[in-house]
């Protein structure tokens, strides 16, 4: 494997950062150690969207573990951070900038973190560390909703987000939860993006349309409903200048395929026992499944399987276990898994995101800087014009930096190409190997590799330089140009390619 | 005779049964004396309280099931319902005999209406409708044969709030003042947002009665203790409401099936009685309270001739003084029905002036706003506030629209309230005949005048005494229903280049950054003006024709009421010289008989309630 696009960056952002440590002092210093740490982490994914939008519940599928607490009521109270851990542990971060390791229990899975005598609003932030093989890539961000009745909760959503404040924001990437396109999941998604792109932008945010299962009162073809739901808005240019794509998800099912028990299928299988008229008095309403005494199988064990998969859920399930005798509970698992959704979204995450997660970093890291090399200014005025340069020589010099901003325009629109030239686009600035960002066959080889390299650089240099591109679409052009030049220059060093 | 001396003792409390049964006795009376024309509109108002029309918005989120809720009310699937797309039009349902559905619209400025099936309704009201059908609708009017319906009742369907309504939250509220009360909708899936309780706290100054209602509770688990969280954050905001649950999906199953076990658990049928207990009655008291107003004006009308003649009866010596009263007052009363009198030069002149008060009440908040645009385009970028400044825009628009009804409103009840005045202060004509003046032309017009009270702090009008009420209110509301509905199908699009941001930013060089920016500008500009021409014409258009409704209306009013004032003073005139010309026996005959006929009709005047501390009898 090719190393990830944007290494060489990082370096130079990590450069950029040892300068920052020679001007910074004291608590000037603290925040360059993060930068640089933040810099060797995996990238930061903030899941955010309204109250009870089903953030949790995704966090939980996108682990596919049940840990993070989910209710019917708000839920998610304080800032939580999920990430890789050698061992299980929660702590917590004060306000007045000491952290404190926390107890917890699990009860069915889900952390029950005692807070002590710690009064939650002297809490910035809960620190969960899991061993867990998604978050050795991604650390997940679960957050209060927006919107809260509890104005101090959504305030903290977007001190994260760095809505509210001036300064870099502290995550790479966001999950944002829409259930309906509603006016202020818009705004909300224009002013969480970078301020450093200037504009909201596709390349490190994702929107879920998520309680798949919930549209259309919970029919069998509910998810269908929500497909092209998700397409519609996804097609809607407001939404695509804002985030990548809109998938459905329906998260709880996915979070129950993940986890779903031996016991909790043999008490489906015990339902779909029932005579038909019966089962479907029972699945006319919630109140009705779980009224004592019309089934052979309990009302509480009737209410968890509903608390656990939803009246969709239970229907789909029943439906998978009397269509096929032979489903078994690791086929009824992976059917819901697949229903749900989620899978897409795993894929989004790795494809669109991870494959950028080193650049998405160092942006942050740049802007980290900048900000930083503002607030020195009033104490060391070289050291912080220094900095300043150092970090502006950075951003001049990465083709990455541009590339970035290239697809940002390419995916808001901003710069018109056909739809199968942005498709070029996004696969060549994506990573990977030679063949895979040329869009062609693995086994291609070396010499074809760059005949073809060379035939799409004279195309893109051919536009840049035609008398009828305008002059924003000629730069973009020219640095897709740039982008074939370096792939051609790696392809002649063997630099990057089949190891 | 039908007026029954043993009647009930007056009534404490306004009973709309009583109060019909009243109204029977006195169209009875009116009959019996030959009064057809107070009959007749007597009739009309005993109609109008069997069939007491309350119109009722839902009003709430995005996809929350208004649709849905307006139809299990209903009982029948009237508004269309889907997955995916939102209703985009208002949609009144009312109770009518035979189903039947109207689409009202404005296409280049002329309004006009037109029968459609009623299965047909998803091409007219659903956003992405068919592009032709969907065309300038104003509002479409359903009427159904529906139980729940046929007593008055009409539920309004709005665009969810996070889609139209927000953007006209001013007349949106505008529009609760005068609907008879709103039906706020939010589903089980989730506790109450901030910006719906917000958003409740305003209608609740902004209506007289509000009902929260939770939706979908056949899907969610943990319905109860959603609700319970809700009640906690109503109480929490000092929002005394309590919300009621239900689920539309159970009621209609259980209508199909016939099963009235699930139609109960639907929570439907306790919603429509607390609809009647909350809403329903009190529109009907309303109702009841207007009906005993125009009850007491009738009854009045058929006593003047008959305390008059009885009064030149009682005293021969003064009989010509008496008659040459009446005389006068007929002449008053033929001159008050002129064309060119003073009470219809005030009329004609107080419309004039409201028609151009509102003309340049709207001229000069445009061209405020106009000139507030203008200023901000100076240092904005276009490029990167467009949803700011439009939703800004539509705003400023929209209390515009809100402020231009309102001063109709105003301006129409302070004409009538002059226009009580003089009639009022008429000159007093003819000799006195001293003591008892049975029928004095200027004291029937004292009390009318609108009234101010003071309720919770908020400055209400009072209702008229006779009935003008009857024309402003739920009219009105649904003509500003319909502008507003009308102004979201005005789009207020992005100028072509904002769509494009410049995003090279600082590495562009700087002149052709400035250029762009000014061209963003001067087409931000320009689609800003199209689209305030665009409302501007469709509200004055609007305006102009409320205004010409309601001068009609007054006009009517009060001509009738002269007319009927004429008319009783004309049988005065006649019977008093017939009895005059009777000898001493016939006199006393029908004196004797006038005073049987004064007594039963004033105990009935005195078994009307008497209202707000209102006593004009």
């Amino acid at each position: 494997m090719s190393p990830a696009a944007g290494s060489g960056l990082i370096d130079q952002v990590a450069q950029a950062c040892q300068l920052a440590a020679t001007v910074a002092g004291g608590r000037a210093a603290a925040e360059v150690k993060g930068i640089q740490t933040r810099l060797e982490e995996p990238l930061r994914v903030a899941i955010a969207g309204r109250v009870k939008a089903g953030k949790s519940t995704l966090l939980n599928a996108l682990i596919g573990e049940r840990l993070a607490a989910t209710d019917a009521g708000e839920c998610t109270r304080i800032v939580t951070w999920y990430r890789q851990g050698p061992t299980y542990g929660v702590r917590a971060l004060l306000r007045d900038g000491s952290d404190e390791e926390l107890l917890f229990t699990r009860d069915d899975g889900v952390l029950d973190i005692d807070l002590g005598v710690l009064p939650a609003r002297d809490i910035e932030w809960l620190d969960v560390r899991w061993p867990s093989g998604r978050l050795a890539r991604f650390t997940l961000i679960d957050t209060p909703g927006l919107e809260s009745l509890d104005a101090e909760r959504s305030h903290r959503t977007k001190q994260l987000l760095g809505i509210e404040e001036e300064g870099p924001s502290q995550v790479d990437a966001v999950i944002y939860l829409m259930r309906h396109l509603h006016r202020s999941d818009a705004e909300f998604l224009d002013t969480f993006l970078d301020r450093s792109l200037a504009r909201p932008s596709p390349v490190n945010a994702v929107a879920v349309l998520s309680r798949a299962d919930e549209i259309g009162a919970g029919r069998l073809d509910a998810l269908e409903s929500a497909s092209a739901i998700a397409e519609r808005y996804a097609a809607d240019d407001r939404v695509r200048s804002l985030c990548a794509t809109v998938l459905p998800v329906a998260g709880l099912i996915a979070e129950t395929g993940f986890t779903l028990r031996e016991d909790e299928v043999a008490r489906l299988r015990e339902l779909t026992a029932m005579p038909p008229a019966g089962l479907d008095e029972m699945l006319l309403s919630v109140d009705r499944f779980c009224a004592p005494g019309v089934s052979p199988l309990t009302s509480e064990y009737r209410r968890d399987l509903l608390l656990r998969l939803g009246l969709f859920g239970v229907r789909f399930s029943l439906r998978e276990l009397q269509t096929r005798m032979d489903c078994s509970s690791s086929q009824l698992a992976q059917r819901l898994v697949e229903a749900s959704g989620i899978e897409r979204l795993i894929e989004m995450l790795d494809g669109h995101l991870g494959a950028r997660s080193a650049v998405l970093k160092a942006r942050s890291a740049l802007s980290g800087l900048r900000s930083l090399a503002s607030e020195l200014e009033a104490e060391d005025r070289a050291g912080s014009q220094n900095l300043r340069a150092a970090v502006e020589r950075v951003e001049a010099g990465a083709h990455e930096l541009a590339e970035l901003r290239l697809l940002h325009m390419l995916l808001t629109g901003a710069v018109e190409l056909a739809e199968d030239q942005t498709e070029e686009v996004a696969r060549l600035t994506a990573g990977g190997d030679p063949a895979e960002r040329l869009g062609l066959p693995g086994d291609t080889g070396r010499e074809a590799e760059r005949t073809e390299v060379l035939r799409r650089l004279e195309d893109w240099r051919i536009r840049a330089a035609h008398p009828l591109t305008d002059r924003t679409t000629a730069d973009a052009c020219e640095i897709i140009a740039q982008a074939y030049e370096r792939l051609h220059a790696e392809l002649a060093t063997g630099s990057t390619g089949h190891e | 005779m039908t007026v029954d001396p043993g009647a009930a003792p007056s009534l404490p409390d306004l009973d709309p049964t009583a109060v019909s049964g009243l109204l029977t006795r006195g169209i009875e009376a009116c009959t019996a004396w030959q009064r057809t024309d107070l009959a007749a509109r007597l009739r009309v108002v005993a109609n109008r309280l069997s069939r007491t029309s309350t119109l009722v918005a839902v009003i709430g989120e995005y996809k929350q099931g208004k649709s849905m809720l307006v139809n299990a009310l209903a009982g029948r699937r009237v508004c269309p319902v889907d997955d995916d797309l939102a209703t985009a039009a208002i949609i009144a349902v009312y109770g009518a005999e035979e189903a039947g559905a109207r689409v009202r619209r404005v296409v280049d400025g002329r309004a006009g209406v037109e029968t459609v099936p009623v299965d047909d309704l998803h091409r007219y009201v659903t956003e992405f409708g068919d592009p032709v059908d969907r065309a300038g609708v104003e509002l479409v009017e359903v009427g159904i044969p529906s139980p729940s319906l046929d007593e008055g009742l009409t539920l309004v369907d709005t665009p969810g709030v996070g889609g139209l309504l927000q953007q006209h939250t001013a007349t949106t509220l505008r529009f609760l003042s005068l609907a008879d009360a709103v039906i706020f909708v939010t589903d089980a899936s989730q506790e109450l947002m901030e910006t719906e309780i917000a958003f409740l706290e305003q209608a609740r100054v902004a209506c007289p009665a509000v009902l929260v209602v939770v939706t979908k509770i056949d899907l969610y688990p943990d319905w109860r203790r959603i609700l319970e969280i809700d009640r906690q954050h109503l109480a929490v905001r000092g929002v005394d409401l309590e919300p009621i649950p239900v689920s539309s999906a159970l009621r209609m199953e259980a209508l199909d099936r016939a099963d009235p076990d699930l139609e109960q658990e639907s929570g439907i049928p306790d919603l429509l009685a607390t609809i009647r207990r909350q809403i329903f009655e009190g529109a009907k008291r309303r109702s009841a309270q207007r009906a005993v107003d125009e009850l007491r004006w009738g009854l009045s009308r058929l006593l003047d001739p008959i305390e008059a003649e009885l009064a030149i009866l009682d005293d021969p010596d003064a009989a010509e003084a008496g008659l040459a009263r009446l005389r006068a007052m007929h002449d008053q009363l033929k001159t008050l029905q002129e064309a060119g009198s003073r009470w219809s030069t005030l009329l004609n002149d107080g419309f004039t002036d409201l028609r151009s008060e509102v003309d340049y009440l709207l001229r000069t908040a445009v061209r405020t706003l106009l000139t507030k645009v203008d200023t901000q385009l100076e240092d904005l970028d276009p490029a990167s506030d467009w949803e700011g400044f439009t939703h800004e825009a539509q705003e400023a628009m929209s209390r515009v629209v809100g402020d231009a009804f309102a001063a109709i409103d105003e301006g129409v009840a302070t004409i009538s309230d002059r226009i009580a005045a003089l009639l009022s202060h008429e000159e007093e004509v003819g000799p006195d005949l001293g003591g008892t003046d049975p029928l004095d032309v200027m004291a029937v017009w004292a009390g009318t005048e609108r009234e101010l009270k003071t309720v919770e702090g908020k400055r209400v009008t009072g209702a008229l005494s006779t009935g003008l009420t009857a024309i402003r209110g739920g009219s009105s509301g649904m003509i500003l229903l319909g502008v507003m509905g009308n102004l979201a199908g005005i789009a207020l699009a992005a100028p072509v280049s904002v769509g494009v941001a410049a995003f090279f930013g600082a590495k562009q060089v700087m002149d052709t950054r400035k250029a762009a920016l000014k061209q963003r500008r001067q087409e931000a500009r320009t689609v800003v003006r199209q689209y305030v021409d665009e409302v501007n014409l469709e509200v004055s258009n609007r305006t102009r024709q409320s205004i010409q409704d309601f001068h009609r209306a007054l006009r009517d009013h009060y001509a009738v009421r002269l007319q009927e004032l004429s008319r009783s003073t004309t049988t005065a005139l006649q019977t008093a010289q017939e009895s005059l010309a009777r000898d001493q026996t016939g006199r006393q005959e029908r004196a004797e008989k006038l005073r049987q006929w004064s007594t039963q009709l004033r105990r009935l005047l005195d078994e009307l309630p008497v209202l707000d501390g209102r006593d004009r009898s």
